[in-house]
């Protein structure tokens, strides 16, 4: 699927983007972050190839990090672990 | 600890006091980190030193060249390499490397992973406590150093913090390291220190844990991280927001290993 770069953050590119030129400036596979979008704005890469299936974080997934992180603290009440469990439970998005 | 356990513990203490440091890093490799150390590092030295070495000077470039340093133009040779990092990220990166080396064996890619997450951390904490940035990344990341140039099968049935402690301890006493990274590293292990660096390090090892996710976990306990978040001064937000800020570059620089 082909979309606007500027749609593109946390998708992961299904085929490599290459400048008008021919270089290839990102490999297929790669993430695509907040810094790598910038950088390829920069060299005037407009649209990019990315994996649908990639698309970041579906809700099963989600669901089994929370849950991980549910396990993980269950051992810890005192309040600060309490509260570092909550924000990195609102981080899971 | 069963009689077992205990010996087989031992006996793994006893291999790793037997390598030599030319086996946990080349006699080449050594000389590279040598000529960075020197207050004014020779640039030509340094390049003819990683061109002797192909696997090295590939990586590099492919590590250079991904969205991990996201430079906009890609990168061709070792010198450019050289200039553009620097001499600090370019220790880092060696050991990086190093490290992502050993990741060939499959059953120590969950090892690989986790100390490049807790690098990852280790070095957004140091920098906001005004640490080098780069020696928390190197602490981070070589934290499992025992682990991953030793492995032997079926060593995490019989990994305790214990053998861990004495393990750094043997290891570091061998290389010639800052002494602030291999203190914090064997300190991590030692459940009683509470400097600035180790609960930095105690603090990524267990965010490293969150982010793995259940089926990359290779430990899947946690500490209660109370006294570290009080040592570094750190609101529970401020660390979630650390250890998810990494998340993307950790999954990118990950993909290398791959």
């Amino acid at each position: 699927m082909k979309i606007d770069i500027s749609k593109a953050e946390g998708m992961t590119t299904r085929e490599a983007v290459v400048s008008a030129s021919g270089a290839t400036l990102l490999p297929a596979g790669i993430a695509l972050t907040g810094a790598v979008i910038r950088a390829l704005t920069k060299q005037n890469i407009q649209q990019v190839e990315v994996n649908e299936a990639n698309a970041p974080d579906n809700s099963a997934n989600l669901d089994e990090q929370r849950k991980f992180i549910e396990t993980l603290f269950e051992p810890h009440a005192s309040k600060l672990m309490r509260e570092l469990k909550e924000c990195l439970l609102k981080k899971v998005v | 600890m069963s009689a077992e356990k205990s010996r087989i513990s031992a006996e793994w203490l006893s291999s790793l006091e037997k390598l030599d440091q030319a086996q946990i890093i080349s006699q080449n490799t050594s000389a590279i980190i040598q000529e960075i150390e020197k207050p004014t590092p020779n640039t030509a030295a340094l390049k003819a030193l990683i061109a002797t070495e192909p696997l090295l000077s590939a990586k590099l470039l492919l590590i250079c060249n991904s969205p991990f340093f996201g430079f906009p133009r890609t990168i061709e040779n070792i010198e450019e390499t050289i200039v553009l990092l620097g001499y600090k990220k370019l220790k880092s990166l060696i050991f990086t490397s190093v490290v992502m080396g050993t990741a060939g064996n499959e059953k120590l890619a969950g090892y690989v992973k986790h100390s490049l997450t807790t690098a990852l951390i280790c070095r957004e904490l140091y920098g906001k406590m005004g640490l080098p940035e780069d020696n928390g990344y190197l602490t981070g990341l070589l934290h499992l150093l025992p682990v991953l140039i030793n492995y032997e099968p079926g060593l995490e049935k019989f990994l305790t913090v214990n053998l861990l402690h004495d393990a750094s301890a043997i290891l570091f006493s061998k290389m010639n390291f800052p002494e602030r990274i291999s203190n914090a590293i064997v300190e991590l292990y030692q459940q009683s220190r509470h400097c600035k660096e180790t609960s930095a390090l105690k603090l990524a090892f267990n965010m490293a844990i969150v982010l793995q996710g259940k089926k990359e976990a290779v430990f899947k306990k946690l500490n209660n991280l109370d006294v570290e978040l009080q040592v570094l001064n750190l609101k529970p937000s401020e660390l979630a927001d650390i250890t998810f800020g990494i998340r993307d570059e950790r999954n990118d620089l990950i993909k290398l290993i791959r």
